[in-house]
Parts: structure tokens; C-alpha cells; sequence
């Protein structure tokens, strides 16, 4: 018998229907073997499933992550079987729930390892990554599975990724020595300027636009212009301020939130356009946005992920003034924006959260719109239910809103594109028939 | 254990972990140490070195982190031993 075969028997016997789920219709895929003088694995469309020096000690590195005394560990990602087995060591160990997010990944590894001893343990418990929204925290990660996530599995491990790499990019904007002096000087400008609460309310049981610089607002701004004669408030994103005014669309409202040059760079030039219309920033967006803005500024502090950081709160405290959620995107500050201005719906414009399928990065007219190479390795499932090339950053705002929206259910989320990255909790405009 | 050395192998683990951010900051900064010392004369830039790095760049830019955390672990590393 083959090693092939036996794993498949224990397969059979165990988990008949995961193993049926597993070996269905299996994409056609690249492997090779990788050896080095120390050891060997396989390498699947690209992506080593483990080290090919020293996968023991590799697996060992991803086992810490549960706390030694832990009676019950999750992994995603089996590798070439030796994560398992560095968890089934531990005599405190009593359940093992492995989550298969890459069916290709696992049947590999299953077909060529010897996968029969942490396979018959009786702490073993299979499931699939596919019937799960989230997983919970701490999770071992062999980090092929998710290079190698199945489609209907990506949404998961795109969220595992944000949560395993968030916490070090969040730390290297904290520690920014600019954005840093930024915030301690901050004091004069917040108590000049006035306070993002004084929007809220304002627009209590109606329709809200949010605007976003994704490259499909390019093909929205007629319905936009249309929807705006018509009394429904537009907020912008910065990003997106030049493509609105472009095709006559002055913002009500215009949102800055990134620290570095983006505001200067998409605001430079539309201030006349936009006199007398607010503008919102956080305390570390560049002092020029607010200095050479010709209407009133409205500061706003950062609330969430991105909006922990101390000295933030220290002058929150000395200078009261509204919260806005911060993902990380001006997109998160802008939605929250809509939601406490009391909108019952609010419509997602170039919320694409990818290339949307394009070749451009932005829309038509935004500040730093580029050509994208359609090479990048990163993908999100779109409203067609395909494939879209995008960014790791991108990703990761995409998950904090959709995180967003389910905890704030109170309004209805209407995206205007397929195109774009699909957004969990969001209604698509041409399923409704009366907007 | 150089300080060097130490980093690298924290940025392999790291990546082992699936915490590509740390990972791959700590990845462009080696590369560009190596760079200056194979420029200043302190580290010969042998075939061994050259495709270690060429391998580690390709790695990165593929996103095969657990093949990256093994150039970085065991090729790369071992450069610093005495540093």
C-alpha cells in the first residue's frame, strides 16, 4: 500500500466527507520537490509548504504560538505534517482542530507524507475552512495555506493574515518620529479648528454617499451627479476629491486622514472649488491641508484598530472633539462619518478595494493613479464572483470594514460596483429596485 | 550570537509565522547590510552569496515566505557568524 493510500484510508474511515470535499475537483496545479542536504518538501504552484532544511524545527517555531499549557490548539496549515505532530507532543494537549483552507495544499501533502500517525490521533479534528467566517485567536499558521487558500476560503485567510501582520504596521506608524512631533504640536491647530460632532445628526434617516478613489468611480459619476441633484450629501475621501470635481461634483464633505503626503498631493488645486465646505482631518494629517483650506476644519480623533495610540488620547482628553473609526483607510473614517450623520443608507462609491479588474490603480484623475503591472500576487473575489488582482494593504481594509458594517447593522450598505472587491454585508445597487 | 545574525534569524522565524510585515522589513534591510559589506570588501561575494540573495529577492517579490525564511535562516545567516 501505497503512502498515498493509507492516509486516504484513514481518510475514509475518519472524515469520509472532508476527504470527498478535499479530493473534489481539484485545481490543476504545479509541484516539485525541493531537496536540500538536510531534508526535502514539496513546492506547490510556487510556494514551499515547508522548510527544506529543518521543517521540524520550522514547525516547533509555528507551534509557540498557542501557550504551552493550551489543552486546545487550532492550526491552518498542516505544511508537510510536522506542525501537527509538534503540537501532538504536548501531553496537556487535548483537542487539535486542524482548518483546511487549502484543499491542494493537504492533498499534497497527504499524497506524498506519511500523514498516518498524528492522522489516527484520537485528539485530531478536521474542518473546513470554507464553513467558517472567523477563527478564533491565537491560530498556528504554516503560511503556504494561505499563499495556497482555496477561492471560497479567501475571505478567511485574508483576514488571518491582516490579524497576523497588523499589530507590526500599526507599530511602525506609532513610532514615526514626524508623525510623532506631529501630534505633540498639535494643540493649537485642534483648538482653532472645530470639532467632526458638529456634522453629526445631520442627516438623520436618509441616504449618505461615501466617495473613495477606487479606479470603477470613474464609471459612477453620472449616477453620482444625478443622485447629488437630487439633495443625497456626497462625502470624499481626498482621493477622491479631483475625479468628483472633474465631472462637477463638489463634495459636501471631504475626509483626510493619511499622515503622509496623500492629502497635500489630492487637495492641492480644489480648495477655491470647495470654499466654504468642511474638511476633516486627524491631528497627523499634514498641518499644510488644513492651513491652506478655504472653509472650516473639523478635526475628528481616530477611534479603533489604528486609533490606540496614547498621545492621541492624551490630547483627546485635552481637546474634546468627535471619533471617527479608523481602519487604517480613509474609507473606515468616512463610513462612520455617514453612520453617526444618522444616514439609514449609505452608498459605497469606488469602494474597490482592488484594481477592480482595471489597469489603473485609481480612478481616472486621482493624485498617484497608475497603470498596475497585473502582476501582483494578491487577490480578493469580486462581485462577479471572481478573482481581482489587489494590494496586501488593500486586504486588510477591506476586512476592517466588513468587521465594521457587521457590528453596525443599523444601516443599509449599498455598493455601486461589481466589479470590485465584494463586501461582506453590503447590497449591490442593481439588486434593489427602488434607489 | 551577533546582533545581526540574531535579527535575521528573528525575521526567518517571523516569517515562518506568517508575520510577512516584519519579515520583509527586516529582509530589505539585510539585503542592503550585505550589500554595503560585499562594497566595502568585508563579505567576498561568492556564487554561494549571490545566489542566497537572488533567491531570497525572488522569494520576497513571490511571496514563498517559508523559502525566503530558509535562505535568510541557513544561507544567509551563517555569513554573520563572527560578525
Amino acid at each position: 500500500m501505497t503512502t498515498a493510500e493509507q492516509n486516504s484510508d484513514i481518510f475514509r474511515d475518519r472524515w469520509p466527507d472532508i476527504w470527498e470535499w478535499i479530493c473534489d475537483d481539484l485545481p490543476d496545479h504545479d509541484v516539485r520537490w525541493e531537496e536540500t542536504s538536510q531534508a526535502k518538501t514539496l513546492v506547490v504552484n510556487g510556494f514551499h509548504l515547508s522548510s527544506a532544511y529543518d521543517p521540524i524545527a520550522e514547525a516547533r517555531t509555528q507551534a509557540a504560538v498557542a501557550p504551552p499549557s493550551a489543552s486546545h490548539v487550532r492550526i491552518i496549515g498542516v505544511g508537510v505534517g510536522h506542525l501537527p505532530r509538534a503540537l501532538l507532543e504536548r501531553p496537556s494537549l487535548e483537542h487539535l482542530e486542524i482548518i483546511i483552507i487549502s484543499r491542494l495544499a493537504f492533498y499534497r501533502a497527504c499524497a506524498e507524507f506519511d500523514q498516518s500517525d498524528w492522522l489516527t490521533d484520537p485528539r485530531v479534528r478536521l474542518v473546513r475552512g470554507d464553513q467558517l467566517e472567523r477563527v478564533p485567536w491565537p491560530v498556528c499558521v504554516n503560511p503556504s495555506a494561505l499563499r495556497l487558500a482555496d477561492q471560497d476560503c479567501a475571505n478567511l485567510a485574508g483576514r488571518l493574515y491582516e490579524r497576523l501582520n497588523t499589530s507590526y504596521t500599526t507599530q511602525i506608524l506609532e513610532q514615526n518620529p514626524t508623525i510623532q512631533e506631529r501630534i505633540r504640536t498639535a494643540g493649537p491647530r485642534i483648538a482653532s479648528a472645530g470639532d467632526v460632532a458638529a456634522l453629526f445628526g445631520k442627516a438623520t434617516g436618509g441616504e449618505v454617499i461615501v466617495a473613495l478613489g477606487g479606479p470603477t468611480l470613474s464609471d459612477q459619476l453620472a449616477w453620482l451627479a444625478h443622485r447629488q441633484r437630487g439633495g443625497t450629501p456626497v462625502i470624499s475621501a481626498s482621493t477622491a476629491v479631483k475625479p468628483l470635481l472633474a465631472a462637477g461634483i463638489s463634495p459636501d464633505i471631504t475626509i483626510a486622514i493619511d499622515p503622509w503626503d496623500g492629502p497635500e498631493v489630492h487637495l492641492t488645486g480644489t480648495q477655491r472649488a470647495l470654499r466654504g465646505r468642511p474638511l476633516i482631518v486627524y491631528p497627523m494629517v499634514k498641518p499644510v491641508v488644513s492651513a491652506t483650506w478655504q472653509g472650516p476644519v473639523l478635526i475628528a480623533y481616530p477611534e479603533g484598530a489604528s486609533g490606540g495610540e496614547q498621545r492621541v488620547q492624551a490630547l483627546a482628553s485635552t481637546y474634546p472633539r468627535g471619533r471617527l473609526f479608523s481602519g487604517g483607510s480613509v474609507a473606515h473614517s468616512a463610513v462612520d462619518l455617514a453612520r453617526k450623520m444618522g444616514a439609514k443608507t449609505i452608498v459605497l462609491a469606488g469602494a474597490d478595494f482592488s484594481f477592480a479588474g482595471t489597469s489603473q490603480s485609481h480612478a481616472r484623475g486621482a493624485a498617484f493613479a497608475e497603470d498596475v503591472p497585473g502582476t501582483a500576487t494578491d487577490t480578493v473575489i469580486n462581485g462577479h464572483g471572481q478573482r481581482v488582482q489587489t494590494q496586501a494593504n488593500l486586504k486588510t481594509y477591506l476586512y476592517a470594514l466588513e468587521d465594521y458594517i457587521a457590528h453596525h447593522q443599523e444601516c443599509q450598505y449599498i455598493l455601486l460596483d461589481r466589479r470590485g472587491a465584494r463586501i461582506q454585508g453590503t447590497t449591490y445597487l442593481d439588486e434593489l429596485e427602488d434607489v | 550570537m551577533s546582533d545581526t545574525r540574531q535579527k535575521i534569524i528573528a525575521a526567518a522565524h517571523a516569517l515562518r509565522r506568517g508575520e510577512d510585515a516584519v519579515g520583509a522589513h527586516t529582509t530589505a534591510e539585510v539585503i542592503g547590510v550585505i550589500s554595503d559589506r560585499m562594497a566595502s570588501g568585508s563579505i567576498t561575494p561568492t556564487p554561494q552569496i549571490s545566489k542566497a540573495l537572488g533567491e531570497a529577492l525572488s522569494a520576497l517579490e513571490r511571496r514563498d515566505t517559508l523559502w525566503l525564511a530558509d535562505m535568510l535562516e541557513h544561507e544567509i545567516a551563517p555569513l554573520f557568524l563572527h560578525d
